[in-house]
């Protein structure tokens, strides 16, 4: 399968953090570049730094040295509120333990994706009713999130994650809270977007995923490996 | 973004904010809600106090100076005379001058009611500024003569059952009604030590020289007034004519009463009720406020997924503090606006049952409106920029 240009790219990112201990680093050195279409997986020990990787690569944090691209371009020195569009509209984060607004409706989370976006009524709702079907919800559209089961739940944060068509889907353990069957349904999620083109990076411990996957690293105390 | 949709998403958040932590937005509402009716109350007072010297000045006469004679045995000699109020007019041309003396007749067939008779001349109901309702004043030849007319106050002919031109008795004596007017007095009549200046509900103008038999005249207090009127031509303030009037009265044991003068004790209890009411409100206030805001914070630490969540999809640091901001303002606004309608109760109910003139203007209550805002936007400062700075990979690190 051939894939498109640099999404993402990163070269030589560290990442430290203070402790009463003196600086933690816990990205030492990483190199990763992921181009449109792929879906990268990242599995690694607790603690060996994947959840900083994502966050990077969701555009949540900076680095501490090193360079770190979206669409070619560079993010250092970056405006803040230039950084927020890039999070509005380019990527879609889904979270382990779903993040949802659990007075809301399926269909109110998905439109939550527009709370800084906007645009017409008809055509956001048009947009969050088709991120629902996506992910096989539309007819749950309307029922609140807490009375749905943890797959669905997790289903419906890709649908707000996806909603807006970002650039790139950052998934940090999205199966962790899920039986065997809900995380079939949820990974299937996840092929089914990414062969449509959306350029997927999840991370996992589980390793049974690795089929969904047309890339696999290794993140081993901070350093990332084929 | 379309205005619609923007609205809808701030009207959610702001629901769902509210409702994420009922206690704790219970808690800071019912502070600032104590607050905002301490607030309320002092505004009502201070209003009250504001219509209580508009009706004095109204009362008196904006440009009236009142000589009232203190009180004496009936053989004294008068401190007070007609005789003087008419050198005194005749002394200033530009002013007019009028003298009362004021009697208190019962009413025919009723022993407890008591009618103030205020024998005058024809000048006396323009100088105070009393309204004729129907008919006319005293004239010139009224006093001349010595006419039995009357002009009786609207409450009275009333009670009288007779109109323009009817017959009544007083004191066995008959009187014709010549006009009805209204007198007004709600302000000095509640006046302490102004008594002499009251007209009441029911009162009568009849000419001084009319033959009465009510008096305890002796030879020695003929011709005694009670109170003596100047009013003061346009443009000059009663204060300035003051010791000229002073000078040419030559008159001792009584009392000068001007506007300032009735005004002096209604300032004063402004002053105190400024300074004691506004630092209780004031205290309160701040004390809600306060509460409002330890309560935010604990709201910050709690809802950190969210800030993360609203972070990941794009908010930036001042979205945060604007959603915090406004949540604040929402429960304060809800907050005055349900103080206020406690202290409007309150003050209806004092005022019914106890005649305290509390009162409460419609552009009074804009006040505690505008420091609702204020309150709100002051106490959620800290909170609101707690959760601005929060970085969204530490908010979501909780998640």
């Amino acid at each position: 399968m051939t894939h498109g240009a640099a999404v993402l790219g990163m070269a030589d990112v560290r990442k430290s953090f203070p402790s009463p201990a003196g600086r933690v680093e816990v990205l030492r050195g990483v190199d990763l570049e992921i181009r449109r279409g792929e879906f990268v997986m990242v599995t690694g020990p607790s603690g060996s730094g994947k959840t900083t990787l994502l966050n990077l690569a969701a555009l949540l944090d900076f680095p501490t040295s090193g360079r770190l691209t979206f669409q070619g371009r560079e993010l250092a020195g970056l405006a803040e509120d230039s950084l927020c569009d890039l999070r509005k509209r380019a990527i879609g984060v889904v979270f382990q333990r779903f993040c949802l607004l659990p007075r809301r409706t399926a269909l109110e989370n998905v439109l939550f994706r527009f709370r800084y976006v906007g645009g017409a009524e008809a055509e956001t709702r048009r947009a969050a009713l088709a991120a629902l079907d996506t992910v096989g919800l539309a007819a749950l559209a309307d029922r609140p999130v807490r009375v749905l089961s943890a797959g669905e739940m997790q289903r419906v944060a890709i649908a707000r994650a996806v909603a807006l068509r970002p650039e790139l889907l950052v998934a940090d353990e999205p199966t962790g809270n899920l039986d065997a069957a809900s995380t079939a349904a949820v990974m299937d999620c996840f092929r089914r977007l990414n062969v449509e083109g959306l350029t997927v990076l999840l991370v996992t411990h589980n390793e049974g995923l690795l089929r969904y996957a047309t890339r696999h690293l290794v993140c081993v105390e901070g350093t990332l490996n084929p | 973004m379309n205005v619609r949709v923007a609205m809808r998403f701030w009207v959610r958040d702001l629901w769902e904010g509210i409702r994420s932590e009922p206690g704790r937005v219970g808690l800071s509402f019912l502070a600032v809600a104590i607050g905002f009716t301490a607030l309320t109350l002092l505004l009502a007072v201070l209003d009250g106090l504001r219509a209580r010297a508009q009706d004095l000045v109204r009362d008196l006469g904006a440009n009236v100076i009142a000589v009232v004679a203190e009180p004496q045995g009936r053989d004294a000699a008068p401190v007070l005379s007609r005789r003087q109020a008419d050198r005194l007019a005749g002394q200033l041309p530009e002013c007019r001058c009028s003298a009362l003396r004021r009697y208190d007749v019962r009413l025919p067939g009723d022993k407890r009611t008591s009618v103030t008779v205020l024998a005058t001349d024809e000048r006396l109901l323009p100088l105070r500024g009393w309204a004729l309702e129907a008919g006319r004043n005293l004239d010139r030849r009224d006093v001349e003569e010595g006419a039995r007319h009357i002009v009786a106050s609207s409450a009275l002919a009333r009670r009288w059952g007779a109109g323009v031109g009817g017959l009544v008795s007083l004191e066995q004596v008959s009187f014709r009604i010549v006009g009805i007017m209204s007198v007004g007095g709600a302000g000095l009549e509640q006046e302490e030590g102004h008594s002499r200046l009251q007209a009441g509900e029911l009162a009568v103008l009849v000419p001084y020289s009319a033959p009465i038999a009510w008096g305890d005249e002796t030879p020695e207090s003929a011709g005694r007034a009670d109170a003596v009127f100047i009013q003061v031509p346009p443009g000059r303030a009663p204060e300035d004519l003051l010791p000229v009037a002073r000078n040419l009265l030559e008159a001792a044991g009584v009392s000068w009463i001007t506007p300032e003068v009735l005004l002096r004790g209604v300032r004063r209890w402004q002053q105190a009720v400024r300074l004691a009411g506004g630092s209780i409100a004031l205290l309160c206030l701040v004390l809600g406020g306060t509460t409002l805001m330890s309560l935010m914070v604990a709201n910050v630490r709690d809802r950190m997924n969210e800030i993360g969540l609203r972070r990941a999809l794009g908010a930036t640091p001042a979205d945060v503090a604007r959603l915090f901001t406004a949540e604040a303002c929402l429960v304060t606004g809800l907050a005055a606006l349900a103080g206020m309608l406690v202290a409007a109760l309150l003050v209806e109910v004092v005022r019914r049952r106890f005649g305290v003139p509390l009162q409460l203007q419609g552009a009074t209550l804009g006040w505690p409106v505008a420091a609702a805002l204020v309150l709100g936007i002051l106490f959620s400062h800290w909170p609101a920029r707690l959760a601005a700075r929060i970085s969204p990979s530490e908010a979501l690190r909780n998640e």
